[in-house]
């Protein structure tokens, strides 16, 4: 009676071993006196073989990642529309003492007497180090340009891009210069270092880790 | 400069992200969302050039949007968890509401607290000279 109820029957082919382990399970669960009267049938048994389904698996709850914020997000922060008159000069004057010193830091302006020459034979080492410097809070001129109507704008680097730079001014009035087009003269103290704008084009990230090939011409 | 590579590697870096830090420091409460760039900018200058922060100032740089997370103006911070083992310190950024944990459990350290963990220190002076 117990051999009727053990599985459906098949053409499957299957091994002694299966059917072993059936009748085992089958005399755990029967009464004991009717053990004896176990009969498997091995045409009546089929092995079902298979792995858990992917869904069963994927079941479990992830963490929730952290995710960084979206430029919906960012637009929506106002990351990328500063307030033109929000922003006041005199705040400004702690960033930029802030960056005296980084940059007299960075350029090693203690060690040296003074600025070196074209002629000197570091003049290389130490305009690479001058393009390669963070310029937020820096005090900027732009002394020539393409552009005539640039000339003669001034004030503090408050946000460096990769093509342009927003200079807020003395009127507090945020700006925003394109640089290749510019010549700028970074004021440090009582130094006056004059940049060449095509040389800073690039993402202000990178800036650190990036080799700066022969400079290039300019036309102006 | 012949000596460029003075004292350790990626020193003009690390001063360098030394400053947007300060920086962004320095505008938190003035102007945040110019907070939030510097933070971020110190942040993505350490990940083009490979250079580590240290874990106790990492921490205090908000993990969204980078801005300086100073308690009482751009951060609430408070602790929750009935036990004294498993109390934690949640930091909760005010510009894009995301939080952070941390465990408060005095058994477990962080590495670099260990002073074993130190291999070796470069002398101010031999970076000067
Ligand atoms: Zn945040």
């Amino acid at each position: 009676m117990a051999s009727a109820s053990t599985e459906k029957s098949s053409k499957c082919t299957q091994l002694p071993a299966d059917i072993q382990q059936v009748k085992d399970t089958l005399s755990e669960v029967v009464h004991p006196l009717s053990r004896p009267a176990i009969n498997v049938i091995p045409d009546h048994v089929l092995v079902l073989t298979g792995t858990k389904s992917k869904k069963q698996l994927s079941r479990k709850k992830r963490a929730v990642k952290k995710k960084a914020l979206t430029r919906q997000n960012r637009i929506d922060m106002g990351f990328y529309s500063l307030p033109t008159k929000s922003l006041k000069y005199a705040d400004m004057l702690a960033l930029h003492n802030l960056w005296q010193g980084y940059m007299k830091e960075h350029l090693g302006l203690d060690a040296m007497e003074r600025v070196p020459d074209v002629a000197d034979p570091q003049y290389d080492g130490f305009s690479k180090l001058l393009v390669k410097a963070d310029l937020h809070g820096a005090k900027v001129l732009v002394t020539r340009s393409k552009c005539p109507s640039l000339v003669g704008i001034s004030g503090i680097v408050v946000i460096d891009t990769k093509n342009t730079l927003k200079i807020l001014g003395e009127d507090d009035k945020l700006r925003t210069v394109p640089k290749s087009e510019c010549i700028f003269v970074i004021e440090l103290g009582n130094l006056e270092l004059t940049v060449v704008g095509k040389h800073l084009t690039i993402r202000p990230a990178e800036r650190s880790v990036k080799k700066m090939k022969n400079f290039m011409d300019l036309d102006l | 400069m012949a000596n460029k590579q003075k004292g350790c590697h990626g020193r003009d870096v690390f001063s360098r992200m030394n400053f947007l830090y300060q920086a962004s420091a320095l505008m938190v409460e003035k102007n945040p969302v110019l907070a939030c760039h510097y933070g971020n900018m110190c942040k993505s200058v350490g990940k083009k050039t490979v250079l580590r922060m240290e874990p106790e100032m990492k921490r205090t740089l908000c993990k969204v949007c980078g801005i300086v997370l100073k308690p009482g103006v751009s951060a609430e911070v408070q602790i929750n968890g009935y036990n004294e083992k498993d109390q934690m310190l949640t930091v909760v950024c005010t510009m894009c509401s995301s939080s952070k944990n941390f465990v408060l459990n005095s058994k477990y350290d962080m590495w670099l607290d260990n002073p074993r963990s130190v291999v070796e220190t470069i002398p101010e002076k031999k970076a000067e000279e």
